[in-house]
């Protein structure tokens, strides 16, 4: 079965600027994925091509198995797409606004008056029917928005930046509908700035810089990340007299202190692999060290992309190669694009 | 338990208004019931249609007395002059006030970025230019059709003549169509500088019309629309036609510049263009040739104002339509592909046809040397765009304000040498051939001396050889283009075969 979101060898130019350049990756059906990168890194473009809005210089795109070049309006029918930015009307009601899209969807009657009823009553618009529709808070906006996207039942949802300008409490009610979306299967592709969010929701993210893919991954192995050669951080925390880590670690080949601390060490272990962790732990307790508290250490996501572009900056030296397109039971899949032919 | 009985039932919400979305039948288009729900609660169409109503009001109070009194005027003077007072509003509310409403149409969606959410539904850019332009004529209409009931009053007073009034009532509302048309279609294309100028030189010029020159022009318009004459239907009919052409064009205007590029709008536009410039010319030629010369001239600078100014990019689906002609097609697509590479060819071939059409008429030099500088005329903004501003971002208006400043430039250098009466200064601004378009008015006969149509064939080609120069690398990526919409062409083929065995 085709991924839902497929682009292969995508390059957007606009003159001599290198919007995309030449980026691939799949993205399962039914799952849902962050996309992220500073502003600029072509974020937007990308989603566009994908969203019809915009012609790729080269390369391909299908939504579904269907090329968003050759097929846009068959592609417009399987798509919801949420702008970064946009404008409502003057003198238009909530409700009228959801009915003009309707309409230009092709609903009619009873129809329309359903598929309104529906996605007002999923997107809590119900309260809001006879509100100016550009007199909204940034939060129903973009609860508006989402509505308009979900009106023709999309089986992919594109969303730019959806948390962008949204208080607290709207960034969890936009959370929330995301979730809802998720587990009646839509697969959704959004991008944003916060990712600590992002992390919570999508089953993956996607790294973009300069036009460029730079990682893909699900959020987790972000988190427990490892260094460049592959080294992966623990926190050890003891009872009693903390040098007993570092006396250990002394006598021991295989586990460095990177720093020590109040109650313990900070150390690292050559290899990510959880049961040589697992054989360390074991054999401090077995030499008698007290150990209370022997966790891997979690960075935030944000030091990961800062970490991520840092090594690119230094050669890409942190770089992982991309897995191969062809495993099937990859859930999340990218690699970066040859360049294209002169 | 006591508390819960205590506290207070929420009242029960409104039902919601869900029976309103039904006001508007399915078969309107959405983009009309859009417009008209936004565009009736506007205080632009309230206020005047308001105003309107209750200025004729009292006008009627105020003629009504002196028709009682008996004094001042006779009842025929009051009738025509009553006439002529319901038609300068009515002329100021849809002439002026009616279609500067279009002139952020397209602008405000492009800049609010709803166009793209309106693209991803089912309506084209035509759809959506289209139903922008009829909700303002719409409202237009509601207008018209609530001055009718004034329009009938004077036959109480006299001086009533039913069939050309409601006939010029009809033609005012047809000219506020290709009015609100020319608004919409430049919403989408100019920037803001064109757009400000439009509304106000426009704008200006218009009332400006309407107050000094219109009410002196009634009568001969009522005289023209009795039908008497056979050229006078003709006229009509012409009039009808190129109106109807003018709305078409700014319409389609305003589509190609928000229409995918895959999407051909280049071709049809300058058939259709073509075919009404030659029909046009033949209908008005009984009523005069200056008319037909001067009506055709306007429409080929309408078409040379898209020519020159459509983005040269599209995708290689375009040429399909051609390719399967053969080398044919090739060399019909060098003519009808979108761009101003393929639209200074067709300028070639528009000036050419003009030159014919000329021939076969009434050959005489003064009308070849007036559709020359003309043609010279839309042809130098065009020189200085490809020579000195190629890769201006909105060539359109580049195009529009060097035309507008090259007019005005004429028209001084006209009235500088009237008073002073000097040739001189036209030929060192001949290089502007608007400015000789005096010299040539004032060679009547074929006997003149021939120095001003050699100077406008001169100028002319220059410009057009110039044009065709700097186009000649846009031509030449089209057969770059055709080749990769052959392959795409083929490999369709090959896949349409491949499913039916």
């Amino acid at each position: 079965m085709s991924a839902a979101i497929s682009v292969r060898n995508l390059y957007r130019y606009f003159g001599a600027l290198k919007a995309v350049d030449g980026i691939s990756f799949d993205i399962p059906h039914g799952s849902v994925c962050g996309f992220v990168g500073a502003n600029g890194a072509g974020k937007t473009t990308t989603m566009r091509i994908l969203a019809t809005l915009d012609y790729p210089t080269m390369g391909s795109a299908e939504i579904c198995g269907i090329s968003v070049t050759d097929h846009p309006d068959k592609v417009r029918s399987l798509i919801g797409w949420m702008p970064d930015n946009f404008g409502n009307y003057d003198h238009m009601t909530v409700l009228e606004y959801l009915d003009f899209y309707a309409r230009a969807l092709g609903y009619t009657g009873e129809d329309r008056k359903g598929r309104i009823e529906e996605v007002m009553a999923f997107a809590d618009l119900m309260p809001l029917a006879d509100r100016i529709s550009n007199k909204l808070s940034k939060g129903m906006t973009q609860r508006l928005c989402l509505g308009r996207a979900l009106l023709h039942d999309p089986q992919v949802l594109i969303m730019d930046e959806p948390a962008a300008g949204l208080d607290p409490r709207a960034r969890v009610e936009l959370k929330h509908l995301i979730r809802i979306l998720a587990e009646e299967g839509k697969t959704i592709f959004i991008s944003s700035h916060i990712l600590s969010e992002l992390g919570e929701m999508c089953d993956s993210l996607l790294f973009i810089n300069a036009g460029r893919i730079v990682h893909h991954g699900d959020a987790d192995s972000l988190r427990y990340g490892s260094d460049a050669t592959g080294g992966v951080f623990y926190d050890v925390q003891v009872h009693g007299n903390p040098d007993s880590v570092t006396d250990w670690i002394v006598l021991n080949h295989g586990v460095e202190v990177i720093e020590t601390r109040k109650q313990g060490a900070r150390v690292r272990l050559p290899d990510p692999d959880p049961a040589r962790a697992a054989e360390v732990l074991k054999r401090m307790v077995r030499d008698g060290v007290p150990v209370i508290e022997f966790h891997r250490e979690e960075r935030n996501l944000e030091d990961a992309f800062i970490d991520i572009l840092g090594q690119l900056e230094q050669g890409g030296a942190g770089l992982k190669a991309p897995p191969d397109l062809s495993t099937p039971d990859a859930p999340f899949t990218s690699s970066d694009a040859a360049p294209p032919a002169p | 338990m006591a508390e819960q009985s205590l506290s207070p039932t929420p009242p029960d919400l409104p039902a919601l208004p869900f029976e309103r979305i039904n006001e508007f039948p399915d078969r309107l288009s959405p983009m009309l019931v859009k417009e008209l729900r936004q565009g009736m609660r506007t205080s632009s169409f309230v206020i005047p249609f308001v105003v309107l109503q209750a200025i004729l009001t009292i006008v009627i109070l105020i003629v009504s007395l002196f028709s009682l009194g008996g004094r001042l005027l006779d009842s025929s003077s009051i009738g025509n002059w009553f006439t002529g007072f319901i038609l300068l509003f009515y002329g100021l509310g849809i002439l002026v006030f009616q279609p500067l409403r279009g002139i952020s149409a397209i602008a405000s969606e492009v800049r609010e970025n709803t166009i793209d959410l309106m693209t991803l539904t089912s309506l084209t850019a035509w759809r959506i230019v289209y139903g922008k332009w009829l909700s303002i004529v719409s409202q237009s209409a509601l207008i018209a059709g609530a001055i009718l009931p004034y329009l009938i009053i004077p036959y109480f007073f006299g001086g009533l003549q039913l069939l050309p009034q409601l006939t010029l009532w009809l033609a005012l509302f047809v000219v506020s169509s290709a009015l609100t048309a020319l608004t919409v279609g430049i919403s989408a294309v100019g920037n803001a500088l064109v757009r400000g100028l439009l509304v106000v030189g426009g704008a200006a010029l218009m009332m400006g019309y309407l107050l000094f020159g219109f009410l002196s022009q009634i009568p001969h318009f009522m005289e023209m629309l009795t039908f008497t004459r056979g050229e006078q239907t003709l006229s009509v009919i012409a009039f009808l036609i190129t109106t109807c052409y003018l709305c078409y064009f700014f319409l389609e205007l305003g589509t190609s510049a928000i229409a995918p590029s895959s999407e051909n709008r280049a071709t049809r536009k300058r058939i259709v263009g073509l075919g009404v410039l030659i029909l046009t010319y033949l209908l008005l030629l009984p009523t005069g040739e200056g008319i037909a010369l001067f009506t055709a001239m306007g429409i080929t600078a309408c078409i040379a104002l898209d020519l020159f100014s459509e983005r040269a990019t599209f995708s290689p689906i375009v040429c399909w339509k051609f390719l399967r002609f053969g080398f044919l097609g090739r060399i019909a697509g060098r003519f009808f592909y979108p761009g101003w590479g393929t639209g200074s060819l067709f300028f070639l071939v528009l000036t050419l046809v003009l030159c014919v059409l000329i021939y076969l008429t009434n050959p005489n030099p003064r009308y070849y040397t007036m559709v020359l500088l003309g043609i010279g005329t839309l042809a130098l903004p065009a020189v200085i765009i490809q020579v000195f501003a190629r890769n201006s971002t909105n060539r359109f208006s580049s195009y529009f304000f060097i035309l507008m400043v090259t007019l005005i430039l004429s028209l001084i250098l006209s009235l500088l040498s009237e008073i002073f009466s000097g040739e001189l200064l036209l030929w060192i601004f001949s290089f502007i051939p608007a400015s000789l378009l005096p010299l040539a008015l004032e060679s009547g006969s074929t006997t003149e001396p021939l120095i001003v149509l050699y100077a406008a064939i001169g100028i002319s080609s220059i410009y057009l050889l110039v044009i065709l120069a700097t186009s000649l690398q846009n031509l030449s990526q089209l057969s770059v283009l055709e080749s990769e919409a052959q392959r795409g062409l083929d490999d369709s083929l090959l896949g349409s075969t491949g499913a039916e065995r």
